[in-house]
This record gives C-alpha cells, sequence and structure tokens, in this order.
C-alpha cells in the first residue's frame, strides 16, 4: 500500500531535491507540492494525503500554524515538519501545534524516509540533529524514569514553573530540582526541552501526554 | 546659620511685629487701670468728704424734709455753697436718702440721677458710660448717723483730660503697626517663601529631561510665577531633548535589528537553501551512481557533500546568531533556547524560572532577548560565573526580568554614564535597549561576588 503525502516548501531546489529523495521510494506518491502555505492548505483539505512534510517558514500560513490547521480540521493526515530551522523550541510548537515529527532539511534519504513511515504509521520521529545527545542512534537505551520523575516531567512540560510543579505534587522545590536533574542524567539531556523530546523519542511519555 | 536663613530672616520681622502688638495691648491695659485707679481714688475722696461734712453736728434734718443749720449757715442753699465752695477740684456730687429721693445736688444733678439709676452700686468706684458718651467714674458714701448717701462722680475728660486720649491711642497705633507687620509677614510667607520652598524642592528632586515641575502655584507672586514658567519651559525642552534622541537611539537600534533580520532570512531564504538543495543532489548523485562505480569518485562526492553539510550549519548557524528565526515563538520560547545554546557554548550552568509570558511586541521581545543574550554572556566570560539563575515573570501589569549569577561582581558605579567610559558597554547598551522600549534596568554588583540583573517593563494587559 502506497503512502499519499503533500509537500510543502517555498524553495524550489530544495522542493526538488525531496521529490528526488521521495521518487526512489516506490511506496511513495507525491499528491501534492505547494510553494505557500494557503495552497498547501487548500490541497490537505481536497486530497487528505496521509503525510503532509510542512516547511516551517512559507509565505502566507507558516508550517506550524499548518500543522494546527490540519489537527484541528480533523484530517486523517500526519505532519511532518520539514524544516531548516534546529532549534528546539521550533520542535516543541510543532509538537504542540500537533506536528508528528521533525526533520530537518539535511537529513539524509534514510532519515526522512523512516520519518515518513513512522508518522504514517501513527508513530512519531524526531530527527537526532535537533535533540543532540542522542548521537548513539538506537543503541543507547535510558535508564528507566520513576514514577514521580515521570510525573514531574509531564508537568515541566506543560510549562509548569518549579514553584508550581513543588505545589502541586506537595514536595519541596528543591525535590522537584532534584528529580529533573536526575531524569537529565538519565536521558543524557542538557535542559527541559531536551528531557522532554528524548523521552518522547525514548516511549517514556507519548506525545498526548506531554500535550494534554 | 546661612542654611534657614530665609526662615531666621523672617522670624527676625515677625518677632518684633508680635512684640509690638502684644506690648500695645499689654499698654494699654495697664494705662487703663492706672487711669480706673487714679479716678477711682479721686472720686472715692470726693464721696468720703462730702460724707465727712455732712457728718457734722452742724446739719439737721427737719422733720418737714429740709436741712437746718445750726451754725452761721443758715439757709439750705448754704450747703451748696459751703460744699461747692469748697470743691475748687473738677467732680460733682448729690445726696440721697436711703429711699433713693434726692436731697441735694451739685448743678450736674440730673445727670447725676440718671447715674443713681445704675442698678449696681457698690462702694467700690465704677467705670460708667455716661449718657453722654463719655467714661465717669462714680462712688458712694455712706453718711452713717444721718441714713444718708453721698454719690460723688468725675468725668475721665474732666479730671484726665488729654491723657484719656493719648493713652488709647498710643496703644493702637502701635497694635495697628504690630498686625500690619504681622499680616506683611504672612502675605510674604504666603505668597513668596513658600512658593519659593516648594519650587526649591521640587527642582531639587526633578529628573530632568523626564519631568518638568508643575507649571501652577496660583499663590505666588508674579516673579516667582515668571520663574517657575522659565523652567518648566526648560525642562520640557529638555525632556524633548532626551525624547527626541530617545527616538534616534531606537531608530537607530531598530534599523540595526531589521536589517540583522533581512539579513538573516535572505541567507536562510537563499544560500542556505540553495547550499541544502546542493547536499540533496550530492547525495542523490551517490545513490544514483552505480554500485561498481570507482571508489574515488564516491569519496569525492562524500566529501562534497561534508563540505555542503558544513555550510549548512554555519549558515544555520550566521542566521541564528543575527536574528534567531526562534523569536517569533514568543519571549518564553526565544529565551529558553537562547539559554540552552548558551550554556551549550559556553560551558555555564543556567537555571530557568520563566513564566509562560503572553504575546509581545516584537521589539519588546527583541529586548528581552538581547538584555539576556548579553548578560549571560558577560556572566560566563567576564564573571567566570558557573550558574545563572533566570527569572521571567508576568504580572498582567509588568514584566519582570532577573539574571543572577554567581560571577566575581565588579563595583557599580553611581552614574550609569561612566559605565560606558569604564568599558562596560554591554551593560549601557542593555539598559538603553530596555529604557528604549520603556522599561527599566539595574544592576546589583559588588567586588565580593555575584551580580544581579533587573529589568521590569510596565506592560498592563488591557493595554
Amino acid at each position: 500500500m502506497s503512502i499519499s503525502i503533500i509537500l510543502a516548501d517555498d524553495h524550489p531546489l530544495t522542493r526538488e531535491g525531496m521529490k528526488g529523495y521521495l521518487a526512489k521510494e516506490p511506496d511513495f506518491e507525491i499528491v501534492g507540492e505547494y510553494a505557500d502555505g494557503e495552497s498547501a492548505w487548500t490541497g490537505a483539505q481536497q486530497l487528505k494525503p496521509q503525510v503532509a512534510l510542512l516547511d516551517i517558514r512559507m509565505p502566507g500560513i507558516d508550517g506550524v500554524a499548518l500543522a494546527r490547521k490540519i489537527k484541528e480540521a480533523g484530517l486523517p493526515t500526519a505532519s511532518l515538519m520539514l524544516t531548516s530551522y534546529d532549534a528546539q523550541q521550533y520542535v516543541m510548537a510543532s509538537l504542540r501545534a500537533g506536528a508528528r515529527g521533525y526533520v530537518l532539511k539535511t537529513a539524509s534519504m534514510e532519515t526522512l524516509t523512516k520519518a515518513i513511515r513512522i508518522v504514517a504509521r501513527g508513530g512519531f520521529f524526531l530527527d537526532s540533529e535537533v535533540a543532540n545527545a542522542v548521537e548513539e542512534e538506537g543503541d543507547f537505551v535510558p535508564e528507566p524514569v520513576s514514577v514521580r520523575e515521570r510525573e514531574v516531567l509531564l508537568l515541566a512540560a506543560r510549562g509548569l514553573s518549579g514553584k508550581e510543579i513543588a505545589t502541586q505534587l506537595f514536595i519541596s522545590e528543591r525535590t522537584v530540582q532534584t528529580h529533573l536533574a536526575s531524569i537529565y542524567d538519565k536521558l543524557g539531556a542538557k535542559n527541559k526541552t531536551e528531557a522532554m523530546l528524548l523521552s518522547l523519542k525514548y516511549g517514556i511519555v507519548t506525545l498526548e501526554e506531554l500535550l494534554d | 546659620m546661612r542654611k534657614n536663613l530665609l526662615i531666621q530672616l523672617t522670624i527676625a520681622v515677625f518677632l518684633p511685629s508680635l512684640g509690638a502688638f502684644l506690648l500695645a495691648w499689654v499698654g494699654f491695659c495697664q494705662f487703663e487701670k492706672t487711669m480706673e485707679g487714679v479716678a477711682g481714688s479721686y472720686v472715692q475722696n470726693l464721696a468720703r468728704g462730702a460724707a465727712a461734712r455732712l457728718e457734722s453736728s452742724k446739719w439737721e434734718l427737719k422733720p418737714d424734709g429740709t436741712w437746718n443749720s445750726n451754725s452761721a449757715y443758715s439757709s439750705l442753699s448754704g450747703l451748696g455753697d459751703f460744699m461747692v465752695g469748697d470743691l475748687a477740684v473738677p467732680g460733682m456730687f448729690a445726696v440721697f436718702d436711703k429711699t433713693g429721693t434726692l436731697v441735694y445736688g451739685t448743678p450736674d444733678v440730673p445727670l447725676l440721677s440718671i447715674l443713681w439709676d445704675e442698678p449696681v452700686m457698690g462702694m467700690t468706684p465704677q467705670k460708667i458710660h455716661g449718657p453722654d458718651g463719655s467714661f465717669y467714674t462714680i462712688a458712694v458714701y455712706p453718711v452713717l448717723r444721718r441714713d444718708l448717701y453721698v454719690l460723688a462722680a468725675v468725668s475721665w475728660d474732666q479730671l484726665l483730660g488729654p491723657m484719656v486720649t493719648l493713652t488709647t491711642f498710643w496703644p493702637f497705633i502701635m497694635g495697628v503697626l504690630g498686625l500690619v507687620g504681622i499680616f506683611s509677614v504672612y502675605i510674604m510667607w504666603q505668597k513668596f517663601i513658600l512658593p519659593l520652598k516648594d519650587l526649591e524642592e521640587e527642582v531639587s528632586v526633578l529628573k530632568w529631561g523626564e519631568e518638568a515641575p508643575q507649571n501652577t502655584s496660583p499663590e505666588a507672586v508674579d516673579e516667582l510665577k515668571r520663574l517657575r514658567s522659565a523652567l518648566v519651559l526648560l525642562s520640557n525642552s529638555a525632556i524633548e531633548k532626551v525624547d527626541l534622541s530617545r527616538r534616534y537611539v531606537n531608530d537607530i537600534v531598530k534599523a540595526q535589528e531589521e536589517e540583522r533580520s533581512r539579513i538573516s532570512r535572505e541567507i536562510h531564504d537563499g544560500p542556505l537553501q540553495d547550499v541544502t538543495a546542493l547536499l540533496q543532489r550530492l547525495r542523490l548523485l551517490s545513490m544514483d551512481m552505480d554500485a561498481g562505480a570507482r571508489d574515488d569518485i564516491q569519496k569525492r562526492i562524500n566529501e562534497a557533500e561534508s563540505v555542503a553539510m558544513a555550510g549548512v550549519k554555519e549558515m544555520r548557524e550566521l542566521c541564528n546568531n543575527l536574528t534567531p528565526p526562534w523569536l517569533d515563538l514568543g519571549v518564553t520560547q526565544a529565551i529558553t533556547e537562547l539559554t540552552e545554546r548558551q550554556s551549550k557554548q559556553l560551558g555555564v550552568k543556567i537555571y530557568l524560572d520563566l513564566d509562560e509570558v503572553r504575546e509581545l511586541p516584537d521589539e519588546v521581545t527583541m529586548a528581552f532577548f538581547r538584555v539576556t543574550q548579553e548578560a549571560v554572556n558577560n556572566s560566563a566570560r567576564h564573571a567566570n560565573a558557573s550558574s545563572i539563575h533566570i527569572t521571567l515573570r508576568d504580572t498582567g501589569e509588568k514584566i519582570f526580568l532577573q539574571i543572577e549569577d554567581d560571577g566575581t561582581g565588579f563595583e557599580v558605579p553611581e552614574n550609569f554614564a561612566e559605565l560606558r567610559v569604564k568599558g562596560h558597554r554591554g551593560l549601557s547598551n542593555m539598559r538603553e535597549r530596555m529604557s528604549i522600549v520603556g522599561g527599566t534596568l539595574n544592576i546589583f554588583s559588588s567586588e565580593t561576588g555575584g551580580t544581579l540583573i533587573r529589568c521590569e517593563l510596565p506592560m498592563p494587559e488591557s493595554a
């Protein structure tokens, strides 16, 4: 069964390059390509593809907003961000908007095709380049995270401050910091955002839980 | 001594005036008392003298109510002669029996009758306002043996003459002079000294270039009003000047940021995309080559790929340094991303406690972003801090950013202009950045260690 894909990127050369990658996979079918957000939105509504490859910066509606519209409209489409931005905050913003994956435009063909297959199946994919700690690729198995630590991480992911988490869980702020530090250590993360991204990647938390 | 000279001068004028007034009052009262005493004892003497004569047995009251002289004096009128004859001094008297019937009186008797009607009559002399408008002192003396009373009276005008006028007018004039003095001091205080002190107080705490004194002092004298107007004019022009230079700096900063952002965007949209596309082509080419292709060509292509990849990374970094694209995610995300990168780059621990701040105007986000960037750079590079705490708060009224490090610290100069001179240009720029978006930045540090930078930006949610 082939995977239907639309591609939205305002840059013709990189669009061509992507198409070149995707054409290598016989079961990928590019059903539409767009140079701006508006037409991509129209295309997504009409074609209802399985996967939408979205550049973040586009004229008209940007990729993050487009992913949100697709999710809100309940389309059967998994948004996969395909961008030059390596900022983790963009990853979080995209995921909050409803994107199922985040891949850099410089990603190898293998990474891209893997990402498309995973999100088409309903999975979640994150380019290892935006979460630097995971250079090990797959071999790295994080130490199990405790229930309490997981709770703290989820609350932190929802944007609560250390103090607020402490109040909600009836523990001290210092304990919250200890839990977070322990989580960072186990995941090999350097900060909160990375910890969230990595815990998603390793399946410690699900995207739904994180964005709840 | 010189410090309160104005007040001392005022007191120096006020006190003598008050003194003159009080003295006039006391003088008036004393004179009045003295004159009352003089008139009283005089009139008492008069009454007593008359009564003493009546006591002597020379005179008798006959049953028909007439007087009879036992001696040389044979007629009733003789009494008058005898009395008046001795009376070489001013005054008058009348003799009444105990029923109040007039028995005898000097020629002014009708006047005395009226005085006799006065309800209060005692042994002590009394001052009375006579029907003719002048003052009288009267006294009553009993003639015990005959059940008679002698009423004596003297007019002040007659007895004391011009003294009365003098002792009334002199304190009066003094009093008026005193009052005029006090009143003048009061007016001077109200219209000159108080407004002058107000103005001085206002000017001494005036933030030059930010505030102007009030232009109203309705109480003040014209000269002060004009002085105040001139000051208002001056400070307004200073405000304008500061405002102008702030707008100028604002424009420069804005133009600079716009230019940076434009270059960043152009690199991102142009060369970065091109090199990305090149990278993709190289990969496709490498894939398209037959498995049996020459190893050295494959190697060259791989090399070209890594060069292209390096180019992409460099350009991304360049864009991020010029104007990070993630600024449009909002100030909280922007600071998070920035500090995550800085933490890695500078090897310093950064602890964040950031509120999810509402959407802010671009230049405000940029201001907070640049301040954080500069502050963290300073802490890591110049102060050798090992950890930095950043707090961001949105109270709905204010946005509040605080950056605290555990570095070496430095002595903060009193005057901020000195920062620039002393080479802390970054700090001075940070402050400028906050001030052009309407915020304040304060630095707390000391050579004993640690630096705290606190930014506050008033921004009511409703606005």
